[in-house]
């Protein structure tokens, strides 16, 4: 008996660890769970078929154990979603779904299971409206712009965010608007451009036009009326414009490929590219633009890829009749040069210029493009020679960024730094743009004196003479600084907010009040005090 | 029977001539006006009526419709005009066209001809719209909507993909300004979540796609249902699209580009009409995921410093995943010459014209003066062939036409390789004359020129409306044995279908026409 109980023991102590052994390797294997909702967060209604994606990481460094891969699942019909078979881990989940911002829900332990986990998905809104005439007939294939309205590096700037056109019924929809402010521009027809053969090929419907209209009926981008879009709203803006007769602009293409695509446009200041439809014969080189109602266009004709651009244009003024016989002579883009020149701060001795490769980027920005247009850009070699080929004709803004600040800008005695523009001619390289940077910074520090003026504060160092650029910074306790500020004049502002104000507008700063005037020298530091708030 | 008059012949013709208008009267001109009402019968005011001699479309003037809706054209010289309305919406149509045949009456002026009180009725155009929708009941975003249509294409009866659609957030989808005529609706897409798992495409969500399905709801071409559309109609055809699990192919891109590839996936649809599954832009290799098991065809198309090259292929997708390997090679170019019997140079504005034989699409290049051209690229297949007049689009007759200097068997060009073509082209001789019931002539009527002996090429065969006085004229006919009739079921009657004409030649008039024969004729409609 004694020693069957002995071996009884001896079993159970055996299998003990075999019973434990299991259920330890079961855990981490993936025992544990994440459940929970998906829901909208301005109704709180639950959001079925969310895709809901996750991310997990482990203890550990090895990088074949540490990151965990999780099957994707989507919520069920009542936005709840259930994932199975979880390491103990940290996990992260992401919910995604049409109409709504992507949102996430970071830091969720395991060990044990976790439930009851909502995700709140922000939905977007949208602005549907209709396109009437004065007779209050619905006009069809009208380009409807969206342009999203926003202050950028301190100017406003209007980037086209959606493009749609209406139906036959003059209606529109733009969807998936994220919250903001955005303007509504009928631009005027659709517009594309068609390539036909023989002798001609006319375009229906192309005896009336109208004046691009902004919401809620202004022809002025800066007199348009923005749509405050908040989350999950659907806005109504109906547009009413006035038809008039449209003209034709005719002529001819030269030095084109007749082998591939052109396409032909109008551009319009203020506007952009003008909604105006296009035909054009490749083998004649013959074309028409249609749609255009009086006024001032840049017609122009591109073919090619961006950087391996052929293009010409001209300018055109429509009256009250067709304009006949332009000549679009085709060239191709071209290179522009430009070298730059670093000053650094020595010490001990004088300043010597230094070619520079790092840090500095040059952009050039089409001025007589569609709205907020790519720039072309180019950065130097180790000699300091900056090379931005297929450059194509037209007026270029340029930019430095840079390490250090921009000193002087020149092209051919144009001052680019002062408003000046880059004008490259068809096939001719414009002269090399001489760029001189230098870093001998100054610094300002600074204090709010004003108790009253709220948490969140900027401090603005607008220039006077416009050569540096404003300089923003943070206010922490009451205090700011920068240590990178350009020699110069400036004047200092506090501001609660850098997305309400163009900053960078002399218009809008020569209008604020409660600002202090100071001067910043090279390698020296200001203190200043701001007292209240700009008004 | 005529002759060619001789050089001294046409010489003292003109100078008749020349003496005659010095003498006579100015001639005598002619109105046409009349009143453009909307399908209700009301004037309708802002639309643009133009108006152009047919013989040339470049001398067009126009004005636009008040309250009242009349419009008057004055001073013109007996002959025949094309007559067309734009309205303020943007449709365009020719006066009594109605169904986009393509075909339209042209308005005789001239002694007897009444065309001072024409009524120019607008006919309504239709739209087709609907909603697309996943088995729960959610709008499908961007769900590609193809619209097919069911007409007589250069006389023979095909289903072709019109337009397409993408719906919007809504799931919504519109087709308007449709002509009335019979539709076929095919969606297709995949579902929003997949675009978002490229990067795990072994996850079973991302091989799910919907199947194209056809309007009603099949996957079978064969069970589409027609849609047929009325004039006016606003008809509302709603589909919902049934994810499932789907194949993946990996398609490999190699050959003579280095530029990435525009790669199509299709598949044979209703009537064998070609109807896209999918389309990618590809580098080097991609995998389309959620590909419903089918047998589709690959055709990728890419162009690197102007050189286009082409790849085919047709693959089996079953449920797990397939490979294809597409090899581009640089496509076939065609050049060569056009040359006209008895003219030095071609004439101005003539193309040369080849047809798809597959698929129906036609391309167009105007030939050099010198009747030279080139096309530096085709994709492989077989095509007609055609040279015609571009203003007016009528084929001229072909003589002779050799290919890389031996004789063509026919005009059908099996296109696999580069090639020379000579093509000796013809004015041939014209065929016109007056359509009548019981001694009235029919405005609008469709008469037919098919050549005696039944041909597979749609050129050989010609149709022309006849215009407001019951006229008709053929000109740039080949010579050779031709049989002419009338119908009037203009929207129905496949005129270049051998087994749809034959039994109407029965009854039809004979002609022969011969180089620089003008012929006239009178046909009977029944």
């Amino acid at each position: 008996m004694r020693s069957s109980r002995v071996r009884i023991c001896v079993f159970v102590a055996a299998i003990l660890p075999l019973l434990l052994l299991p259920c330890t390797a079961q855990e981490s294997a993936g025992d544990f769970s994440i459940s929970g909702t998906v829901v909208n967060s301005v109704t709180g209604e639950p959001v079925r078929q969310a895709l809901i994606t996750i991310n997990g990481e482990a203890a550990g460094t090895d990088p074949q154990s540490r990151f965990l891969e999780v099957e994707p699942v989507l919520a069920d019909s009542s936005g709840t979603f259930h994932i199975r078979g979880l390491r103990a881990a940290t996990y992260s989940l992401q919910a995604e779904k049409p109409g709504f911002s992507t949102d996430s829900e970071g830091g969720l332990k395991l060990g044990p299971s976790r439930e009851g986990v909502v995700i709140r998905l922000t939905p977007l809104g949208s602005i549907s409206g209709r396109v009437l005439d004065a007779d209050g007939e619905p006009v069809a294939n009208v380009a409807i712009r969206a342009f999203r309205s926003r202050i950028r590096s301190g100017r406003r700037e209007l980037s086209q965010s959606n493009s749609v056109n209406t139906d036959d019924l003059g209606r529109y929809h733009l969807w998936n608007l994220e919250p903001g402010a955005y303007c509504i521009l009928a631009a005027g027809r659709s517009a594309e451009t068609r390539a036909y053969v023989g002798q001609g090929q006319s375009v229906a419907g192309s005896h009336e036009g109208f004046e691009p209209v902004y919401y809620p009926g202004t022809g002025q981008k800066v007199s348009a009326t923005p749509i405050k879009m908040v989350p999950g709203a659907a806005f109504e803006a109906d547009l009413q414009v006035v038809m008039q007769p449209a003209f034709r602009v005719r002529g001819v293409l030269r030095g084109h490929d007749p082998t591939r695509a052109v396409t032909i446009q109008a551009f319009r200041a203020g506007v952009g590219i003008s909604a105006a439809r296009a035909t054009v014969n490749p083998a004649s080189g013959r074309f028409e633009i249609h749609d255009l109602v009086p006024g001032t266009y840049v017609i122009r004709a591109t073919q090619g890829e961006r950087g391996a651009q052929a293009r010409a244009q001209r300018e055109v003024r429509i009256g009250g009749a067709d304009v006949d016989a332009v000549t679009l002579d085709m060239a191709s883009g071209v290179d522009v040069k430009a070298v730059v020149q670093s000053h650094e701060p020595q010490t001990g001795s004088q300043q010597e210029p230094q070619r520079r490769r790092s840090f500095t980027f040059v952009h050039l920005y089409e001025v007589d493009a569609e709205d907020a247009p790519k720039p072309f850009v180019g950065s130097p070699d180790e000699r300091g020679n900056i090379l931005i080929s297929g450059v194509p004709p037209g007026r270029y803004r340029l930019e430095v960024k840079s390490d250090g600040y921009a000193a002087s800008v020149l092209a051919g005695g144009q001052d680019l730094l002062r408003g000046g523009l880059l004008v490259v001619a068809p096939g001719v390289a414009p002269p090399t743009i001489e760029i001189v940077t230098r870093s001998d910074f100054g610094a300002v520090t600074g204090t709010v004196a004003d108790e009253n003026a709220g948490p969140d504060l900027w401090a603005l160092l607008a220039p006077v003479g416009a050569v540096a650029t404003p300089v923003t910074m943070d206010v922490q306790n009451g205090k700011f600084e920068s240590k990178r500020v350009a020699p110069g004049d400036y004047r200092a502002y506090l501001l609660n907010s850098l997305d309400t104000i163009e900053y960078a507008n002399p218009d809008v700063l020569s209008a604020l009040r409660g600002g202090e005037s100071l001067r910043v020298a090279a390698g020296e530091s200001v203190e200043i005090v701001l007292k209240e708030l700009a008004q | 029977m005529t002759s060619r008059p001789s050089a001294l012949a046409v010489l003292a013709a003109l100078a008749f001539a020349w003496s005659g208008r010095c003498q006579d009267a100015p001639p005598r001109t002619y109105t046409v006006g009349g009143v453009v009402v909307n399908p209700g019968g009301a004037p309708a005011k802002r639309v643009r009526v133009s108006i152009a001699p047919v013989e040339n479309p470049a001398r067009e003037i126009g004005i636009t419709t008040g309250e009242d809706g009349r419009f008057r054209f004055a001073d013109l010289r007996a002959g025949k005009y094309a007559l067309r309305a734009d309205t303020p919406a943007g449709v365009r149509q020719a006066f009594l066209g109605t169904s986009g045949t393509g075909f339209g009456v042209a308005i005789v002026a001239g002694d007897g001809q009444r065309t001072e009180d024409l009524i120019f009725r607008l006919v309504p155009r239709a739209a087709i719209h609907g909603k697309i929708v996943d088995q729960g009941g959610d709008p499908v975003e961007q769900a590609s909507v193809q619209l097919f249509r069911s007409s007589i294409l250069a006389g023979r009866r095909r289903v072709h993909l019109y337009s397409y659609a993408y719906s919007d957030d809504r799931g919504e989808y519109r087709f308007a300004g449709l002509p009335p005529g019979t539709w076929y609706l095919l969606a297709s897409g995949r579902p929003w979540y997949t675009e978002r798992l490229e990067t795990q495409p072994a996850s079973p969500l991302a091989r799910m796609g919907y199947p194209s399905t056809f309007y009603p709801g099949t996957r079978d071409p064969r069970g589409a249902a027609p849609l047929r559309l009325q004039a006016g109609q606003d008809l509302a055809a709603d589909l919902t699209l049934v994810a499932m699990p789907g194949g993946n192919l990996e398609i490999v891109i190699s050959g003579e580009s280095s530029e990435p590839a525009y790669v199509q996936v299709t598949f044979e649809g209703v009537a064998g009409a070609r109807s896209f599954e999918r389309s990618e832009t590809i580098q080097s290799e991609a995998q389309l995921g959620g590909l419903p098991p089918g047998r589709y065809k690959v055709q990728a198309t890419a162009t690197d410093a102007g050189r286009w090259s082409f790849a085919e292929e047709t693959v089996q997708v079953g449920a797990g995943d397939s490979k294809l390997e597409l090899n581009l090679t640089k496509a076939p170019a065609i050049s060569g010459v056009v040359t006209f019997d008895g003219l030095s140079a071609v004439p101005p504005g003539t193309v040369i014209i080849l047809r798809d034989e597959e698929t129906g699409t036609t391309g167009g290049l105007e030939v050099s003066g010198d009747g030279q051209f080139h096309i530096e690229a085709i994709p492989r297949g077989s095509y007609h062939l055609a040279i015609a007049d571009a203003s007016s689009m009528r084929p001229f007759g072909i003589r002779r036409l050799l290919i890389d200097g031996a004789p063509a068997k026919s005009q059908l060009l099996e296109i696999s390789k580069s090639a020379r073509l000579d093509v000796s082209a013809t004015r041939g001789g014209s065929v016109s004359g007056y359509a009548f019931r019981k001694d009235a002539p029919v405005a609008g009527a469709l008469v037919v020129l098919a050549p005696r002996t039944d041909s597979t090429n749609p050129f050989d065969y010609e149709a022309f409306q006849t215009d407001s006085d019951g006229s008709f004229e053929f000109h740039n006919v080949a010579p050779g044995d031709y049989v002419a009739f009338a119908v009037e079921d203009l929207d129905d009657f496949e005129y270049a279908n051998p087994e749809a004409v034959r039994p109407r030649m029965k009854s039809g008039q004979p002609v022969r026409v011969e180089n620089g024969q003008d012929q006239k004729i009178r046909l009977e409609l029944e």
